[in-house]
């Protein structure tokens, strides 16, 4: 996952709270190993360099990951797309990359045909984007199939490649939730963070009601208790020049950093998978309305105001 | 088994010379996972963190039908039912071995000090058995392994990966071709800032969780971690230390403890050739690794990625100049890449740096490999049982801050 994660647990018996962050961390370090794009040897690379020939078997947790992210690749219709790795690297998104010369001008132009993708070398395993053919370059998650029965996924198109980067820090929190569920006598409360986008409250902060968190460059402060809470931004890594000068995360539609739509998207829900999907979404959706899940709740933050816009 | 009575070591790599090592880079084939033509039905027994790793690698196997799973703590059971949904729950290996009907094969995953009883018990009902290492923690345990392996006629495997790691291998083909020429040193070392506790509320299962630091039935971090390590050493030199000096004290997990969480030994072997070993559970810089060093040159293999360190008189071989090179301060390392002959053609040479598969990986498939198509086991019971002596001989030698010699009968060859 690349990025940097923070565990605070709060209980009375010290040595058993290191030991917990111990398992905790160790979790996190197996799943960051399986999920990474960037590494050969992940569980990733795995299925990228093997689903477009054949079905590749997985464990209960990925397969229950990616149905979650399928299942909101739908009813985002699209917004949420696990498949836009090769997008992101061509934008030069991905550590150590420079966009290509390609999409920056296609952003300078502000045009992009539709279909013509451009596209890097390839995460680890999948066939480069430009050895499609013209037109159909390898990015949708309607090319992902899988099998409840088998729990399989397979790859309808060849050059296909998911990249979990935007829901595997959900995903692992809510793992480490249920661990911390096991040994919950020993823990009074817990906040779990990564990649300073999702936060995670188990229980709440003794004589409080929850956990505060402040949505930064705004006076807004949310009560966080045995819940989730994802953000999902422009700021951060951008690319382009003057106007032209776009956020990370990209509209798998228009195959283009998002545009139009929020600044800021923030999501809060039980689960910490469903936050951190569904604030990407919302994103990457720019000015095209959503319909999010009633149990997460929404605030968007629009592009030139600080007023939060509350959805429910 | 990697025999080196006849011809010494040192008088082998003499003879090998230098040369050729360009057509003497072998040739993997990493590209996919294994295929079965006919399925497998397998079972894991202990599903705690590396029984849950062993089924995420299994799943890569097609063909492998993992059937049941076994763990005595009800909490490990349901975190590995959570990974293989389909594999039916067992709380003891007894009552899995006569339930499962047409299983072929057991990965044993469990502490250490319960692998003989398990082992036997799968070798007797008939079923190919990999055990992960270290195989024991008691001269007793081994020696009744290695006569449970011997009277059976299924494959026994020990579980150590560097013997089928890709990366390893390849090291392995430039050492025996005489690249580093002879040896001069050897050292390893495994340093992860982590505390070893789990903790649980009930006292029982505490207890029992934390049987790597309960001197009973623990070697202690060069025990218990080292093994693999050794296992790698005599591999690449077909040398068995004869003793260990060791010392250990506790730097950073002062809490309550008598398993040092940080230590260090010193291997002798029967002609002087010496080993560094240092574990720490209080500092993770540098990692896990191993070194071996030769008059021409030096050998770094970190699991994951090797590197070729020459000396400055080392001959030199045309292949080299498109080597993929790493810079470490003043040296520079030439990557190990397995399949590099293939990736070279492709003009994929870098992208080849590192592995397809974690290392785990690829000593199951050679198990599978074993078991389905009858190639040759990679690491026999006395070769598991060898790594054991001395892990067991370096724990005690950490334990008492003392110098302790290898059982010889553990040692034992041929």
């Amino acid at each position: 996952m690349g990025t940097r994660f923070e565990l605070l647990l709060s209980g009375s018996d010290e040595r058993a709270l290191n030991g917990l962050l111990d398992l905790l961390a160790l979790e996190l370090e197996e799943w960051d190993r399986r999920l990474s794009l960037f590494r050969s040897d992940s569980l990733v690379a795995h299925i990228n360099r093997r689903a477009a020939e054949r079905p590749v078997r997985l464990d209960g947790q990925t397969f229950s990951l990616l149905s979650t992210c399928l299942q909101v690749y739908r009813q985002s219709r699209g917004a949420f797309d696990v498949t836009v790795a090769p997008l992101m690297r061509a934008f030069g998104f991905h550590p150590g990359r420079k966009p290509l010369a390609l999409a920056m001008a296609a952003l300078a132009k502000d045009v992009l045909p539709h279909g013509s993708a451009p596209c890097g070398s390839a995460p680890h395993g999948s066939a480069p984007c430009g050895s499609a053919p013209h037109g159909s370059a390898p990015c949708g998650s309607d090319g992902l199939v899988l099998d409840s029965k088998a729990r399989t996924v397979a790859f309808t198109r060849p050059g296909l490649a998911i990249d979990l980067g935007a829901v595997g820090k959900g995903f692992v929190l809510d793992l480490l939730v249920e661990q911390l569920g096991e040994e919950r006598s020993l823990v009074d409360a817990a906040l779990l963070h990564g990649g300073t986008s999702t936060v995670v409250a188990v229980g709440h902060p003794r004589g409080r009601e929850g956990f505060d968190v402040l949505i930064r460059d705004t006076s807004t402060r949310l009560c966080l208790r045995d819940g989730a809470l994802s953000v999902s931004s422009r700021a951060g890594r951008t690319v382009g020049h003057g106007k032209a000068r776009r956020g990370h995360v990209i509209d798998p539609l228009s195959r283009r950093p998002a545009e139009g739509g929020p600044e800021r998207a923030v999501v809060t829900g039980r689960s910490a998978l469903l936050t951190d999907a569904w604030s990407t979404a919302l994103l990457a959706a720019g000015p095209r309305p959503l319909r999010v899940p009633p149990e997460l709740t929404c605030i968007t933050v629009p592009v030139s105001d600080r007023s939060m816009q509350w959805t429910t | 088994m990697d025999n080196m009575n006849e011809t010494t070591r040192r008088t082998f790599l003499r003879q090998s010379g230098g040369a050729g090592l360009l057509a003497l880079m072998p040739t993997f084939g990493l590209a996919g996972s294994l295929v079965l033509d006919s399925e497998l039905k397998v079972a894991v027994i202990g599903v705690g963190r590396q029984g849950r790793s062993i089924l995420a690698e299994l799943l890569k196997i097609d063909g492998v039908e993992i059937s049941a799973i076994c763990d005595t703590d009800e909490g490990r059971l349901a975190s590995g039912s959570r990974r293989v949904a389909d594999a039916k729950g067992y709380p003891d290996h007894v009552a899995l071995l006569e339930s499962e009907r047409g299983l072929q094969a057991v990965f044993v995953a469990t502490p250490t000090h319960l692998h003989r009883q398990i082992a036997e018990d799968a070798l007797a009902a008939g079923l190919h058995v990999y055990c992960e290492s270290p195989l024991a923690s008691t001269a007793e345990d081994c020696l009744a392994l290695l006569a449970a392996a011997g009277r059976s006629d299924r494959v026994f495997q020990t579980g150590m990966q560097g013997r089928s790691n890709p990366i390893y291998k390849l090291a392995h083909s430039f050492v025996r071709s005489g690249a580093i020429r002879d040896l001069v040193s050897l050292g390893a070392q495994y340093h992860k800032k982590t505390s070893w506790r789990t903790p649980a509320s009930d006292p029982a299962r505490e207890k029992a969780l934390n049987w790597r630091l309960d001197p009973e039935v623990s070697m202690g971090l060069v025990g218990e971690l080292g093994t693999q390590q050794f296992d790698v050493v005599h591999w690449f030199s077909g040398l068995y230390p004869i003793k260990v000096a060791g010392a250990g004290s506790i730097r950073l997990h002062d809490d309550g403890r008598e398993v040092k969480d940080t230590a260090s030994c010193m291997l002798t072997f029967e002609d002087g050739l010496q080993m560094s070993y240092e574990a720490t559970l209080a500092n993770s810089f540098g990692g896990q690794f191993e070194q071996i060093a030769g008059t021409m040159g030096t050998i770094k293999l970190a699991w994951t990625a090797g590197w070729l360190f020459k000396e400055a008189d080392a001959l030199t071989q045309g292949w080299e100049v498109y080597a993929n090179r790493q810079q470490f301060h003043n040296e520079e390392g030439i990557t190990l890449i397995a399949d590099a002959t293939q990736l070279a053609k492709q003009g994929k040479l870098k992208e080849g740096v590192g592995l397809p598969q974690p290392p785990l990986y690829y000593a199951l498939e050679d198990f599978v490999k074993s078991v389905t198509q009858g190639a040759p086991v990679v690491c026999s019971a006395e070769e598991g049982v060898r790594a054991a002596a001395v892990g067991i001989a370096a724990g005690r030698a950490v334990a008492q801050g003392a110098e302790v010699e290898v059982d010889p009968a553990l040692l034992r060859r041929g």
